[in-house]
């Protein structure tokens, strides 16, 4: 039954790479709705980043029903905020914060030299949002890890997203710039719903309102069992299962 | 000081000075997007691929004077390496593992080719040598029109494409999610690539064309922190380049093109090496 009111709408979802023979994602469901704070864990390879490529249309998926902000992915690809993991900037380009963030503002208007001054604005509120504002003058080389991740999530915020989507923000992070960087989101998610690949179990199941397990389908918890216990049984499920596959 | 001497009577000095000003608005405007996108061996491969293009034109002038007679090598140079790198560019896009291989063929195939057209060629081809190791001794009135004209093109394509550069620059994928067709956007870059080449051919010739485009805008890059201040600070060191050591060789019997790629590449490494002791880590 389709549903104008999800923010995100995956039904019977098939995604193979091509020249393998096993699906990345096989009949997998996932439903987002409201101001949700989702997010997706699994093992390597289990199809959590192409699932994010799929929400955003950056791969065309055989078989199911994907629809994002009610539209057609590829449509809505302004709408929606894209974080990758900070080691997708070239830390060697000489640029600064600022102009990173710019980057979000492309799609408006990509000719010419130099940004507006609207388009300036909007960057500098969005580095106020992630609290690196006093970084828009500072060389992305001499960044941390941490820093880059928040500039990076400013830059997706510059472009007024509706949705946002990150892809394992926490990679490389310490624990103390972890938990900014989780305040960041949290404040943000007041506003906006978020779908967040993580690997940190603990830090999905304390802080984050959902969860799906995401291992070729897609299981989505129930929210009673969003706890630690409850996601580490998944894993175990599917060690189980995998055995079974491995056997002889 | 002979030199400004001698520049009164001798047009060709004064001409030689001006196209080492004019190449240094091109490889200083171009040369950072290079050395930022780290297209140095794509840019190597479009200068020697050129060298086919100017084996082609001298080959077909000769078998066609007629039709062809008004072919200048240089023309050769400039089409091949504009369909270099367009070709370059999309064999980037698909090709993925194997890239650099791929690369290093087409150059030395391309070269290959121009090397072999000329020998096919009946006469003696001195011409050839000026434009593999340029020829700032006479540069003609027709020389700085071209390179004015390629500089206008060059500068007008980067004002209009900057940002997109710079998208490419620091997050292609990124750049795809905000509608800019990267391969598109890759391939404006090369051609910019391609006629900086043919701007840096008569002032140090083909083979040391790379030198140029990159030496200079790596310097740049360890001294400013910012494109804009890369490009600007490149144009000027260029414009440096390509006339101090010239003067200062003049009489002498060292050649002013190999003089000027010495001292780039002297001065990228005294920057390198002050900054390596000031900043051990970075």
């Amino acid at each position: 039954m389709p549903d104008s009111n999800a923010v995100i709408d995956i039904e019977g979802l098939t995604f193979s790479y091509p020249g393998r023979a096993a699906p990345a994602l096989e009949n997998a469901d996932l439903r987002l709705e409201g101001r949700d704070f989702l997010g997706l864990v699994g093992p390597n390879g289990g199809g959590k980043t192409t699932l994010l490529k799929v929400l955003l249309g950056l791969v065309q998926h055989q078989r199911g029903r994907v629809r994002v902000l009610g539209h057609a992915p590829t449509r809505v690809r302004h709408r929606v905020g894209y974080v990758p993991q900070h080691a997708a900037v070239d830390p060697k380009v000489p640029a600064n914060a600022l102009d990173v963030v710019l980057m979000g503002r492309l799609h408006r208007s990509s000719w010419g030299p130099v940004f507006s001054r609207g388009d300036r604005t909007a960057a500098m509120a969005a580095l106020e949002r992630t609290g690196t504002a006093e970084l828009a003058r500072s060389p992305i080389s001499e960044m941390s890890g941490g820093q880059r991740q928040r500039v990076l999530i400013a830059r997706a915020l510059a472009a007024d997203p509706e949705l946002l989507l990150l892809d394992e923000p926490t990679t490389g992070i310490d624990v103390h710039r972890e938990k900014e960087l989780l305040s960041v989101l949290l404040d943000l998610n007041r506003r906006l719903p978020i779908v967040m690949v993580s690997h940190d179990l603990a830090l999905v199941s304390e802080h984050l309102k959902s969860c799906a397990f995401v291992d070729r389908r897609v299981s989505t918890l129930a929210a009673s069992e969003v706890s630690l216990a409850g996601i580490e049984r998944l894993y175990h499920r599917r060690n189980g299962s995998f055995a079974d596959f491995e056997g002889p | 000081m002979e030199f400004f001497h001698d520049m009164a009577g001798n047009p060709f000095l004064a001409r030689g000075l001006w196209a080492g000003l004019l190449a240094s608005v091109a490889c200083g405007v171009v040369g950072p997007y290079v050395v930022t996108r780290r297209l140095v061996f794509l840019a190597g491969a479009i200068a020697h691929i050129a060298v086919g293009g100017i084996g082609a034109a001298i080959f077909l002038r000769h078998r066609f004077p007629e039709a062809l007679g008004a072919l200048e090598p240089i023309h050769g140079a400039a089409l091949s390496a504009v369909a270099a790198a367009v070709v370059l560019a999309w064999v980037a896009e698909k090709a993925g593992d194997g890239l650099d291989t791929l690369i290093g063929a087409l150059w030395s195939v391309g070269m290959a080719v121009g090397i072999l057209l000329i020998k096919l060629t009946p006469g003696y081809h001195t011409e050839l040598m000026s434009y593999l190791f340029g020829n700032l001794a006479f540069v003609g009135p027709e020389g700085i029109t071209r390179m004015l004209l390629l500089d206008g093109v060059i500068v007008v394509t980067v004002l209009v494409f900057h940002r997109r550069f710079l998208a490419l620059c620091l997050d292609a994928e990124q750049a795809r999610l905000q509608g800019i067709g990267v391969l598109r956007t890759q391939m404006v870059l090369l051609v910019l690539v391609a006629l900086t080449v043919i701007v840096l051919t008569q002032v140090v010739g083909l083979i040391l064309v790379i030198a140029l485009l990159s030496l200079p805008a790596a310097t740049s890059g360890h001294l400013v922190r910012r494109l804009p201040a890369m490009i600007v600070l490149s144009i000027g060191l260029c414009a440096l380049l390509t006339t101090v050591p010239r003067i200062l060789v003049y009489g002498g019997r060292t050649s002013p093109e190999p003089a000027i790629v010495l001292a780039a590449g002297a001065v990228y490494l005294a920057v390198a090496a002050i900054r390596r002791r000031r900043h051990p880590v970075g």
